[in-house]
């Protein structure tokens, strides 16, 4: 399984726009298992609500590729389910950063 | 707006409704209790925002919430200074509240204007929202603010023209409703950055030419290079370090970003081409010279608030702030000519000088112009339609 996040906009968006990716089966056991259960719970809840009259707002785009799947889960601040915020969290350690270019 | 709810609310909706499915009574029951006292805080909160007089003209009314570190649909945290309480020990608690009341007067004392919405609305912020959070930003309703991942970042309390630029959010919303897209999202985000900009030397008494024009020069940890987040005197020198790269901002037409118009191409770079508007305004009130906040200031207020559309364009803004410098101070007077060569010098020739451009702001959001009774009870009913559902679904699912 592959994750792929992309962090774009806020208030610093030039700043803090990044892209990350991650290859599951490079994580230890215990945190490959970890990952597939978010995932899971991800994919279970309803997709996040988007709210139009948010304004400084990072938006996260998460993208999950496997042999049986590829499913992509937007979200903005204030509106990131906890498993895709424990995602992000651990794509963000774990993952290879690559800056967007703008 | 009384809002935000105590501690019950850090306690995410996903885990209470799945609470509700507990075989244990007690903790169903519990669970319900919450979820209704949080759905009634929300309806009382839409309700409440959907009255013409919430609180008393003139009041100032702030309250700052802790959010301890988790995020939470919608943003919210426990209260922890309210508008007649005492500093307290927390930095970015007495920061936010400072900031949003250096915002309101600045508003009310400079423009009369009554809050973010002329009409007194309470100013409520959240602090200390997420883990390592490295924004702030406005939820349509609320400002929230991370403490930054100390790191790059440090707090985002610390630069008042960061709290600022996020409340002016609420007057463009309120007044000419730029949509956040493109050159309108562009202009958005500039009248963030200028308003925000004149209420920090507003408050440390600087006149346009001994101001820095940074925008976010505090946010920055100690180590790490560069100025600030933006600069409307030179855009795209801000930053320039092998860390975060260069800042990307225009400062001329000639140099405007085409970026995808979507949410990852920053809506077509709102946070990138503002530079151009961004400098017209700075130039301008440099050659008018004294206080940004005065000439300059009242043209563009005025411009936003009541000669600009939501679509409008950097041509489209450019034309208005001419006619209302006319308007204001004369068609041939030293103002109209310090705006129309600012516009000039950042590429936009402008067409029309003399006259505002007829695109008002949309109806019910304008200064001065409300909703009538008949909408107003029409938004109250279908609020109160949806709250009865909810309840009725909560108190089916816990049965």
């Amino acid at each position: 399984m592959k994750l792929e996040l992309e962090i774009s906009g806020g208030l610093a968006a030039p700043l803090t726009s990044n892209r990350y990716d991650v290859d599951v089966a490079s994580l230890r056991q215990d945190v490959q298992k970890q990952v597939e259960e978010l995932v899971k719970n991800l994919l279970a809840a309803p997709p996040p609500t988007l709210n139009p009259k948010l304004r400084d707002a990072m938006s996260y785009q998460l993208t999950i590729t496997s042999d049986a799947l590829k499913k992509t889960v937007v979200a903005d601040d204030g509106g990131v389910p906890q498993p895709m915020r424990e995602l992000i969290k651990l794509i963000k350690s774990a993952g290879t950063r690559t800056k967007r270019s703008q | 707006m009384a809002h935000r709810c105590s501690v019950n609310c850090i306690v995410p909706p996903h885990i209470l409704l799945k609470l509700l499915e507990n075989k244990d009574r007690k903790l169903r029951e519990i669970a319900l209790k919450t979820l209704l006292a949080s759905t009634q805080i929300r309806a009382k909160r839409d309700i409440l925002a959907l009255l013409p007089n919430p609180t008393v003209a003139g009041e100032k009314r702030r309250t700052i919430y802790d959010a301890k570190h988790l995020e939470s649909d919608p943003p919210q945290g426990v209260r922890v200074r309210g508008e007649d309480d005492a500093p307290i020990s927390d930095t970015a608690v007495n920061e936010a509240f400072d900031g949003l009341g250096a915002t309101y007067d600045f508003y009310k004392q400079v423009f009369s204007r009554n809050s973010l919405d002329g009409n007194g609305l309470r100013l409520d912020g959240i602090v200390h929202y997420g883990d390592g959070f490295n924004n702030a930003f406005w939820d349509g309703q609320v400002m929230v603010f991370g403490d930054g991942d100390q790191d790059l970042f440090t707090s985002f309390t610390k630069s008042i023209d960061v709290i600022a630029h996020e409340l002016t959010h609420g007057v463009t919303e309120n007044t000419a409703g730029l949509i956040y897209h493109k050159q309108p999202g562009a202009l958005n985000e500039s009248m963030s950055d200028v308003f925000g900009s004149m209420v920090k030397q507003w408050s440390l008494k600087q006149d346009a030419a001994s101001a820095d024009w940074l925008i976010g020069a505090e946010v920055f940890t100690p180590g790490l290079e560069g100025d600030a987040l933006r600069s409307m005197k030179a855009p795209g020198t801000a930053y320039d370090n092998e860390i975060i790269g260069k800042d990307p901002q225009p400062d001329h037409m000639d140099n405007y970003q085409n970026l995808p118009d979507n949410r990852f191409g920053d809506n077509g770079g709102v946070h990138t081409n503002s530079g151009i508007p961004n400098h017209a305004f700075y130039l301008t009130a440099v050659a008018i010279g004294g206080n940004s906040w005065d000439a300059a200031g009242h043209i563009w207020y005025e411009t936003l608030t009541q000669n600009t559309g939501s679509k409008a364009k950097f041509q489209d803004f450019a034309d208005a702030t001419v006619g209302v410098a006319s308007r204001l101070y004369g068609p041939s007077s030293h103002e109209l000519v310090a705006v129309r060569d600012a516009w000039r010098e950042v590429g936009i020739q402008v067409r029309v000088a003399g006259s505002i451009r007829p695109e008002r702001a949309k109806p019910g959001t304008a200064r001065g112009t409300t909703k009538t009774d008949a909408d107003m009870l029409a938004d109250l009913h279908t609020k109160l339609e949806s709250l009865a559902k909810t309840v009725e679904r909560l108190e089916r699912k816990v049965a």
